[in-house]
């Protein structure tokens, strides 16, 4: 039987806060770092799938990135855009397409300039928004920046779930006991509930602390035929399923809730011809506190209002039942957006996980949402073809 | 009109598509909204093609600018570009009776959030050139 494609390199480049943030130089760097752990000469690289990011203007990676950098003849050349979903479509795309032959060694890639010396974490994003459209129309109701749109969500579950602030911060203390032995987290101290109740509010319920942590940097990915010349096992793309069902604006559709979430999840299963039993952890896209609670119990993971009580009692936690975001997250750890619990997904897999590693860790499950909680993805992915 | 206590008018919309309609009917006072020419499905500002019954023609009508809340958020990180004051103020989720869904805030000064289904009913205020609509809450504050 031929080895299929796997992801064979990873690059993580991430920016000190008095750093100048460059995303094409990061995305370079990342990417050269992928291709050393692969094996591969940069003129090998035949394939680049970029995250298109426009998330914040200024600064972000373009077609261009082709010409920057020492590549080969490329066989495939594109930017993707689907939202926090992004970065997991194009490695299930590079998977597909290293398989059928129409490239060899393609790189993924992401990159954010976020924050940089003169523009602080979090003013970039708060930013966000307009003056024409529903966003328009949204500012003149005084809604700003995308922590709103998540406070409203996150209103909603309280409402519908009986929950509360204690769940928020069941989240965040949890994924921040993960950060502690995360090298690559913003914060690695454990979280106590005096902390968190002494972060400011931003938009209430949500406080600075349940809100991803904004970096410049970069992330790359080599999708290749596993050889000898890799220094790393390979981890294997195995099952992607993903909905899109967009956020309407009137009844009888839902203002928060991710529909077609737990079809994702049992479809995202077959197709990696797997079961739930399998997954021995879930990295999921948690721009807020809130959103894991959400997923959790959309995905059917848990039941309806019991995501904060199942954390709380330390089950996602190291030696816990079901591992979550287990490097800290976007919240602890860093906000690269979709790349980062891919990042974390790769180096379960690979054993590098250091003092925060899952014991025989074989399969995980990485989920990403985009826009307000209405693109939900699933990609499965393990050490086994 | 009250200018409104809240926003600086550089917070006001554009009056571009798919504003217009919308826009010109509060510069006359009235909430007008689109909804579907065939079944009268409520539809979004920017929706083309209705989800319910696929056809493609729509109708704007003035609806009664009445509902209740669904839920509502406290903004307490205040952005000087647009808001006029310091305090944290009240940002609502409306679920008008004609089905559509919208952000408001209130049309006087308000530190308070408002409680999941309370019956409001709006009224509008100046922002810059444009009337945009609030909760009406002077009889709440008594
Ligand atoms: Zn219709």
């Amino acid at each position: 039987m031929s080895q299929s494609a796997a992801i064979t390199g990873m690059g993580v480049v991430i920016c000190g806060p008095k750093e100048i943030p460059d995303a094409t130089g990061n995305a370079l760097s990342a990417i050269s770092m992928a291709a050393q752990e692969a094996g591969l000469d940069l003129r090998e690289i035949d394939g680049l799938l970029i995250n298109q990011n426009e998330l914040i203007a200024d600064d972000h990676l373009t077609l261009d990135l082709s010409r920057r950098g020492a590549f080969g003849t490329l066989k495939v050349l594109y930017e993707l855009e689907s939202k926090g979903t992004t970065m997991s479509v194009l490695l299930k795309q590079a998977t597909d397409m290293v398989n059928a032959g129409e490239a060899d060694n393609i790189v993924v890639v992401f990159a954010d300039a976020a924050i940089s010396p003169n523009a602080p974490s979090g003013a970039a994003f708060a930013s966000m928004g307009g003056d024409t459209g529903y966003r328009g129309l949204e500012r003149a109701g005084g809604m700003l920046g995308a922590v709103a749109a998540y406070a409203l969500i996150a209103q909603h579950y309280f409402v519908e779930r009986n929950a509360g602030v204690d769940d928020l911060f069941a989240v965040a203390q949890a994924q921040r006991s993960w950060a502690v032995e995360n090298p690559l987290a913003w914060i690695r101290e454990p979280l106590t509930r005096e902390k968190y109740d002494e972060a400011p509010l931003v938009a209430a319920p949500l406080r600075r602390l349940d809100c991803a942590r904004p970096v410049s940097g970069a992330a790359a990915f080599i999708v290749s035929k596993p050889n000898s010349s890799n220094s790393l096992n390979p981890v294997f793309v195995r099952g992607m399923a993903q909905r899109h069902t967009m956020r309407r604006r009137h009844a009888p559709h839902s203002p928060w809730r991710p529909v077609g979430a737990a079809e994702v999840f049992t479809d995202a299963l077959k197709q990696a011809r797997t079961t739930v039993d399998a997954i021995d952890n879930l990295q999921i896209y948690d721009a807020f506190t809130i959103v894991p609670l959400v997923m959790m119990e959309e995905l059917g993971v848990v039941g309806p209002g019991e995501a904060g009580s199942f954390i709380a009692a330390g089950n996602t936690r190291h030696g816990g039942s079901l591992p979550i975001n287990t490097g800290g997250g976007q919240i602890s750890g860093f906000y690269l957006q979709g790349a980062t619990p891919l990042i974390e997904a790769v180096t379960q897999l690979r054993g590098q996980g250091g003092n925060r590693q899952i014991a025989d860790a074989g399969t995980s499950m990485v989920v990403s949402v985009g826009g307000r909680l209405e693109s939900v993805n699933a990609l499965v992915m393990g050490v086994q073809q | 009109m009250t200018i409104d206590w809240l926003l600086h008018e550089s917070a006001a919309p554009s009056d571009v598509a798919p504003l217009t309609e919308y826009l010109a009917g509060s510069a006359e006072g009235m909430l007008v909204l689109p909804f579907c020419a065939a079944c009268k499905h409520p539809l979004d500002l920017d929706q083309l093609h209705c989800d319910e019954c696929a056809h493609q023609e729509r109708v704007w009508e003035a609806v009664d600018p009445a509902g209740r809340v669904t839920v509502s958020i406290m903004m307490n990180r205040v952005d000087a570009r647009y808001v006029k004051q310091d305090a944290a103020y009240p940002v609502i989720e409306v679920s008008l009776n004609s089905g559509h869904r919208i952000i408001v805030s209130t049309s006087t000064v308000s530190d308070t959030p408002m409680a999941p289904g309370t019956e409001v009913r709006l009224e509008f205020v100046r922002v810059g050139t444009q009337n945009i609509p609030r909760i009406i809450n002077t009889a709440v504050k008594g």
